[in-house]
């Protein structure tokens, strides 16, 4: 029966092959040049480097200035909502509530685009009704059994993540006295918490204090103990890390690292940076696939895995890429085990077949990218993810492009080259070129030596583009190369300077930033814990720009 | 935005509770007179195919085949206005901004005939928000696995950057539209006063806070803003309902979150639909099927054993997976019957239905999957919206743009403008509909 296959499924004739990711939107470059472009304007809100400013940066050009970007105003998300409530109330129980869906930064999730609509401020209602019935039902737990306005006003400040405004101490005091005179104390309680739940200065980060008089200035130290809860721990910040504000000790670089330190070894953060992972290499919604063969309670244990490995990795190994990419281990589930090509009883650590190493050799890995036609789909997301080349959107028209039934995936994605012209076969052979490595797996990521039509699979591919070159056989061959390649430790960069910033980064205003955070990596043999230590003593973190504001 | 008011709430609950004086048949009449017209939107994804779709014979004379796409709507084929040889002009990408790939131009140009922003929204409004504003209701937006926040997922828009948050869970759905209704009014009346007293801390620190963010950032907070307001209309709104008796709420273990929960689903979010209309709680509804690039494996029906978006991009050679697309599409053509029948259900004694006061407008972000054109989008609509548009017809336009479709949704709710969307595509409403 003849079948036919399209060309240019996901790749356009005329772009280049980078841009949809666009963690430089400057770049026009074919492939994403690493040389950066230094474009110094002092008008431009860049201050010099204050000498007494004590982090190291490396002695380059793009480095003598602090030029940081514009961070934009984020919702919190998901995860972060229900942390920050349950860090609130933490003498309760309180069940995950159910928020919109999040928004989407390049891989990462954060919120700062589509505005709060009617639905989702319903939402943040009847969340914050649920859970100030909750909290009343204690009055002990909840303030030693005196609610009353210096409680309101304290919980206020911890959910604000700063000092009060004489206004906002006004409103709530107005707002818990009048509703106590109408309605009696426990109303009000209930009441003040539903208030300030449903607030923008609970629901945004907004990291905003007094307008600085110059054009680029440094967060203030609540603004920065807010900043670097969420991004190393995803939650409201701590008593320990207040009390640091408070009694100045967030100020110096080396209080800022011993904090950060801190927040990292926490649970918190050990939790937040191990879903950060899943969701760089694109495994966050594995459970939610539909595929046949794979059973929920599997799909959910997929994940489980990883997380458990990635856990391994970053806690107990040396966290470094190294070994996220190329151990010989996973932690696999007795019902999974079959996909993994291993024997295991209950929840075991094995030893991996040959064919598997890391990260990318787990099913959970493959399936998420194994949809349809998965060496389009596994070859793109490495190429975005861990290559930072981006992609360009498809062409309008489709050029259907015959094909036979019984042919191999790689047969195919040959054809599909060859019968297109050069603009859709440049990206193509750059996706196919990694994807094909992965051949040998099925959509959900159980290895095979032949598809169903008894065509035998390989798993060599063929590298282009960055300083990984040539043929590659098999993924543990990828992941070496990968570990090795200046270009990928880069891109490891951008990815977490995106996830810390919630918004892409820019070659112009964050080269300083990026060469810190690479340097880190560098020295430290690749330990991502210290990448991420140094990313709070970037220019980019813990500096902000004046804003244009609608004060104005 | 205009507000949702009470008066226009209690005219959207039909006139009898408050024209009892009245003799029948004049009460008759002014029901029939101040019955508000309705429009629901109903999407299903990755385009459709012209030759199982299209009926057969001219305008008037013309005929469903019934083992085609449009066979489960053969019993209501007077009810039926099938539309072909529109074009979505706008979502070209050289008549475009060029934002978006095939699908996601087509998911954010569909219902707002305007640019994509970026890949996450489109430059709207849609035309249910827009037609809701404009006639002062609050719209019902519903939908079954849309996916995260993206172009690729949203349809229905307030304005340029801001896509409408459909509602999923069951449960929420429930209480969004039923939260208030048959409460003990003193006791109502007490939860009403202290919620708009919180709303009203909200809305206060919402307006400190606008003040020191960018002018990017402002926008977001002045339409949330907008939506706290909102929010605080439709309490004062759905307060006031005495009249409307709830539906039952949702099963337990009801799963929206599958592809196996695709029929249960679809039942119960036609009901809260259908339900919200005879209660006057809204005029304006979508109703989202899955997303542009769907990838529902529909394995309920027999034979269909792949994911929808990938079917779509097969060539019609392939005919396992040409009867397997003919299948799923039956099955959305289905649940159109189904609303249809549903809405007939609900009669007034004037002998005229729910559905006499409705239009249904099926769309489509492709007019076909395996080569992603925006021409040719099949459009079926079903009720004459209070008599605008003339039934029973099967019509080819000559490849005019969908504004036009869209403007003529507009006519049909009272909302006569000149042009709807991008203004160099819009010539008018859609030609010979009424």
């Amino acid at each position: 029966m003849k079948k036919i296959f399209l060309i240019c499924i996901l790749f356009s004739v005329t772009a280049a092959c980078d841009g949809d990711l666009n963690l430089f939107g400057d770049n026009n470059s074919t492939f994403g040049s690493e040389t950066p472009i230094i474009i110094i304007d002092t008008n431009n809100g860049q201050i010099p480097r204050d000498d007494d400013d004590d982090v190291d940066v490396p002695d380059v050009e793009v480095c003598r200035f602090i030029n940081p970007g514009i961070t934009p105003l984020r919702r919190l998300t998901k995860i972060e909502y229900n942390n920050s409530i349950e860090d609130l109330f933490p003498n309760f129980v309180i069940p995950t509530q159910s928020v919109a869906s999040d928004e989407r930064v390049g891989l990462f999730l954060a919120n700062t685009e589509s505005a709060v609509d009617l639905v989702i401020a319903e939402k943040y209602m009847f969340a914050a009704e649920a859970v100030a019935g909750i909290a009343i039902s204690d009055r002990t737990a909840l303030c030693n059994g005196v609610c009353n306005v210096s409680w309101a006003l304290a919980i206020t400040e911890r959910a604000f993540r700063r000092p009060l405004s004489v206004e906002e101490s006004g409103a709530i005091t107005g707002l818990f006295e009048g509703s106590e005179a109408a309605y009696g104390n426990e109303v009000a309680v209930r009441m003040t918490i539903e208030a300030i739940l449903q607030s923008s200065s609970f629901l945004y980060r907004a990291e905003l204090g007094q307008e600085p008089a110059e054009n680029v200035t440094k967060l203030t130290p609540h603004e920065l103990a807010s900043r670097m809860s969420y991004f190393l721990g995803g939650t409201t910040p701590d008593a320990a890390l207040l009390e640091a504000v408070k009694s100045g000790k967030l100020e110096k670089i080396e209080d800022i690292e011993k904090q950060a330190r801190r927040l990292l070894a926490h649970p918190r953060g050990r939790a937040r940076i191990n879903s950060v992972i899943t969701t760089w290499f694109g495994i966050d919604h594995v459970e939610d696939l539909e595929r046949d063969g794979l059973t929920q309670q599997q799909l959910e244990s997929l994940l489980a895995e990883s997380q458990l490995f990635i856990e391994s990795v970053m806690v107990d190994g040396d966290a470094s890429l190294s070994e996220l990419l190329t151990a010989d281990y996973a932690i696999v589930s007795e019902e999974n085990a079959d996909l993994y090509g291993v024997s295991v009883s209950g929840v075991e650590r094995v030893q991996l077949p040959p064919e598997r190493r890391g990260m990318l050799g787990q099913p959970s890995f493959l399936a998420a990218h194994g949809t349809g036609q998965s060496i389009i789909h596994r070859g793109k997301f490495i190429k975005d993810a861990f290559l930072c080349l981006g992609t360009p959107d498809p062409p309008q028209a489709l050029v259907p492009l015959p094909t036979f039934d019984g042919e191999s995936d790689r047969s195919k994605a040959d054809k599909r080259i060859e019968a297109t012209d050069e603009g859709c076969a440049t990206c193509h052979a750059v996706v196919d070129g990694i994807g094909k490595i992965f051949d040998p797996f099925d959509e959900n990521g159980k290895y095979r030596t032949a598809d169903t039509f008894g065509n035998t699979l390989t798993s060599t591919g063929q590298m282009l583009g960055t300083d990984i070159e040539g043929e590659i056989d098999g993924v543990s061959q990828l992941a070496d190369a990968m570990v090795k390649s200046e270009h990928v430790r880069s891109c490891v960069t951008k990815q977490f300077l995106t996830y810390s910033l919630g918004r892409q980064v820019s070659k112009s205003e964050d080269a300083c930033s990026l060469l810190v955070m690479k340097k880190a990596l560098d020295l430290s043999n690749g330990n991502l814990n210290e990448m991420l230590i140094e990313i709070v003593k970037t220019d980019a973190f813990r500096y902000r720009r004046k804003l244009d504001t609608g004060a104005q | 935005m205009k507000s949702f008011t009470r008066r226009h709430f209690l005219r959207g609950l039909g006139a009898s509770t408050l024209a009892l004086p009245l003799m029948p048949s004049l009460l008759n009449a002014a029901e029939a007179l101040q019955r508000p017209k309705n429009l629901i939107i109903m999407f299903s994804p990755n385009g459709s195919l012209a030759e199982r779709w299209r009926p057969t014979g001219s305008e008037n004379d013309w005929e469903i085949n019934p083992n085609d796409i449009l066979g489960p709507l053969i019993r209501h084929k007077k009810d039926l206005l099938v539309i072909e040889g529109v074009d979505m002009k706008t979502s070209v990408r050289a008549n475009s901004n060029g934002v978006g790939d095939d699908h996601q131009r087509g998911m954010g140009h569909m219902l707002t005939a305007r640019n994509l922003v970026d890949n996450k929204s489109s430059e709207g409004p849609s035309v249910d928000q827009y037609i809701a504003e404009q006639i002062g209701v609050l719209p019902l937006t519903l939908a079954i696995k849309p996916g995260g926040a993206n172009a690729h997922n949203r349809m229905s828009y307030f304005s340029s950057g801001s896509p409408a948050t459909p509602l999923l869970a069951p449960k929420e759905i429930f209480e969004s539209i039923f939260g208030n209704l048959d409460q003990n009014p003193e006791a109502a009346k007490q939860l009403l006063e202290q919620r708009r007293s919180v709303l009203d801390f909200v809305k206060g620190d919402l307006g400190r806070i606008k003040k020191k963010v960018s002018a990017n950032d402002l926008q977001r907070l002045e339409s949330h803003l907008a939506a706290v307001r909102s929010l605080e209309q439709k309490l004062i709104s759905s307060g006031a309902n005495g009249v409307c008796m709830k539906s039952d709420s949702p099963e337990e273990n009801m799963v929206h979150t599958t592809d196996a929960g695709f029929p249960e689903t679809s039942d119960f979010l036609q009901d809260m639909i259908v339900k919200s209309l005879e209660c006057g709680l809204t005029q304006v509804a979508t109703l989202q099927y899955s997303r542009s690039t769907g990838g529902a494996v529909f394995s309920f029906l027999d034979g269909v054993n792949r994911g929808h978006h990938d079917l779509s991009h097969e060539n019609n050679t392939n005919t396992d997976a040409m009867e397997q697309l003919v299948k799923i599409n039956r099955w959305y053509a289905e649940q159109m019957g189904k609303l249809i029948d549903k809405l007939k259900n609900v009669t007034y004694s004037d002998g005229t239905t729910l559905f006499d006061q409705t239009a249904i407008l099926w769309v489509n972000e492709l007019g076909r999957g395996s080569t992603h054109v925006g021409t040719d989008v099949p459009y079926v609509l079903a009720g004459s919206c209070g008599g605008y548009f003339r039934l029973n017809r099967f019509i080819e336009s000559d490849d005019e743009p969908h504004n036009n479709m869209l403007l003529s949704l507009c006519h049909a709710m009272g909302v006569p403008d000149a042009t709807f969307g991008n203004t160099k595509f819009s010539t008018g409403i859609l030609k010979n509909l009424t």
